[in-house]
């Protein structure tokens, strides 16, 4: 049996790498196919790599069937650790096709991130398969994390290009009507009028205490460029990676928002819950 | 370059000189929030068209390029622990500094003429510094990813960052990860109300949801407060919409409504308009 390993050491087992793609891969087979069977356009917006190539094509039968297919069986070859070249390779490309097209569509979701660490992944393979003595079992998740740091780091950039250091102080006001905005959008989408209610009750006291606000986005803008700190490290992304699971967990409850994409490939790289769940019940029974 | 490089720290030193990196980033802060002077960052179109009304165009390209650019190649040179061997990232490190001392000295002193023409050139030297560590960075990339752990360590990070830098926002899977850069002083929202003004929930007619909408919307029309009775967009909008009916509407005629929300005198207001009104068929 494997030995467990612990959250400060700098290595990664077979059972940690296992929980890692348990937690993102679902995520991946769902949209994808949720994104072929249900959104069947002859005209797109003529963005990204559908500029080159027509993407109304993936939705068409037969190619739907294929790419469904073919998006099962790499995603179980991934989980099953078998033909990982093959397998990384085909969801790198099935994710670039695939979400090309659904952002084509203006459906925004950040997917590029999956398609970006499965060619990660697929470069670390390729590097072992070439040189055998390459450390895999750190680099695949490394070279993941590097990619989940970077959305990050950029995101910062994007704040502090846009409006300096006065980012968060110029911003505070336009920010309590934003949260009434994400609100309302549920309230919208859903017809359930708490939404509406919770919205009005937020962001009425953050405009009465909007200083609060300004320290939470400052605070925002330098925990998104100091992710560059998720690199260092196994032991810095688990406590990094807590923090930032923080910042989502507030982004949440003030903005009901969820990044989805980033919030379950933050969760699988730098948590591990699945393995931390596993390694509990392990304990558990031993207890017994 | 791998024998040059494997000599660049000794591994004790590193967390020294991550933490000079981190107080560096930390004072360059504090200096541009206590000293005010984020000019050089932050000036916008007119200011140059009235600084440079020849050249306002290149140097505002320039500026707009400048902070990513060089934020960006700084990271990058951190990351894949070169800085101070070569000493490239203390020279950038150093020219942050010098920008934050010239852009005060240019509010201090009203925009005076020599401070003017010294600012061209130095953005032109920034970017094209910048430039070259980039390409240095990018033809040292294949010999560094298999052989020196430090460096592939941070290569992918340094590859995306430069990537989502220079592609076009958006095009899969290269982003700007601009969530909630800009926030408009109103903030659009959109509804879907029968003809007695009763809320119609999205989902359960659309394989949308409201910021479905509101992204198609913007395909279309920019979000500012001149767009707020634009009904063409709203025609627009609805036609598109149909591509993502999920069943059919069981009212006769609906209407979009868009409602812009906005802070005004520490209360939120907010004005509505409906930008479309028709029957289902």
């Amino acid at each position: 049996m494997e030995q467990q390993n612990s959250i400060w050491g700098n290595t990664y087992t077979a059972a940690e790498w296992t929980c890692i793609k348990i937690t993102m891969i679902p995520l991946v087979v769902l949209v994808g196919i949720y994104s072929i069977w249900n959104f069947q356009f002859d005209t797109i917006l003529q963005e990204n790599i559908c500029s080159y190539i027509n993407c109304t094509y993936l939705v068409k039968t037969p190619v739907n069937y294929i790419i469904t297919a073919a998006l099962l069986l790499a995603a179980t070859l991934y989980v099953f650790e078998k033909m990982m070249l093959i397998a990384t390779g085909l969801l790198t490309l099935l994710s670039l096709l695939v979400f090309s097209y659904t952002e084509s569509l203006g459906i925004k979701g950040e997917y590029g991130l999956f398609t970006v660490i499965f060619a990660a992944q697929f470069v670390a393979y390729l590097v072992h398969y070439i040189k055998p003595g390459f450390n895999l079992k750190y680099n695949r998740v490394q070279f993941s994390l590097q990619l989940l740091a970077a959305a990050y780091v950029l995101s910062g950039i994007a704040k502090f290009s846009y409006g300096g250091i006065y980012w968060a102080e110029n911003n505070a006001p336009n920010f309590a009507a934003q949260i009434y905005r994400e609100y309302y959008s549920a309230y919208a989408t859903t017809g359930n009028i708490f939404y509406a209610a919770k919205g009005a009750m937020y962001s009425g006291w953050l405009v009465e205490h909007i200083w609060i606000l300004k320290l939470l986005l400052a605070l925002t803008v330098v925990l998104e460029t100091g992710a560059i700190l998720l690199i260092t490290g196994k032991r810095n992304a688990f406590i990094y990676g807590s923090v930032l699971l923080l910042l989502h967990i507030g982004i949440y409850i003030t903005m009901n928002i969820v990044l989805l994409t980033i919030v379950v490939t933050l969760l699988a790289l730098t948590i591990n819950p699945v393995y931390r769940f596993v390694q509990l019940a392990a304990k558990a029974k031993q207890l017994v | 370059m791998p024998n040059r490089l494997s000599a660049a720290f000794k591994p004790q030193t590193i967390p020294l000189i991550q933490l000079l990196i981190v107080l560096g980033i930390a004072l360059s802060g504090a200096a541009i929030y206590l000293l005010k002077a984020d000019y050089l960052f932050t000036g916008t179109i007119t200011a140059h068209q009235q600084w440079f009304p020849h050249l306002y165009l290149l140097t505002y390209s320039a500026a707009i390029l400048f902070l990513p650019l060089l934020t960006g190649c700084w990271l990058a040179l951190y990351a894949t622990w070169l800085p101070l061997h070569n000493r490239r990232a203390v020279a950038i490190g150093v020219f942050l500094f010098s920008v934050i001392a010239v852009s005060y000295l240019i509010k201090r002193t009203g925009f005076g003429t020599i401070i003017r023409v010294s600012y061209l050139p130095a953005i032109i030297h920034s970017v094209a510094l910048t430039c070259t560590h980039i390409l240095r960075l990018l033809t040292n990339i294949g010999t560094m990813l298999t052989t020196k752990h430090y460096v592939s360590g941070s290569i992918f990070f340094a590859c995306y960052v430069i990537g989502c830098l220079v592609c076009k926002d958006g095009f899969h899977p290269f982003y700007k990860y601009s969530m909630y850069q800009n926030i408009n002083d109103t903030q659009l929202v959109f509804s879907l109300v029968d003809k007695k003004h009763n809320l119609i929930p999205i989902e359960q007619y659309y394989n949308l949801s409201e910021n479905g909408i509101f992204n198609l919307h913007t395909r279309h029309v920019a979000t500012t407060h001149a767009v707020l009775a634009d009904r063409e967009a709203g025609r627009q909008l609805w036609q598109t919409m149909q591509q993502f009916k999920k069943r059919k509407l069981p009212y006769d005629s609906v209407s979009i409504i868009m409602t812009g929300y906005f802070v005004h005198n520490n209360r939120l207001d907010s004005v509505s308009n409906m930008i479309f009104d028709g029957t289902t068929e």
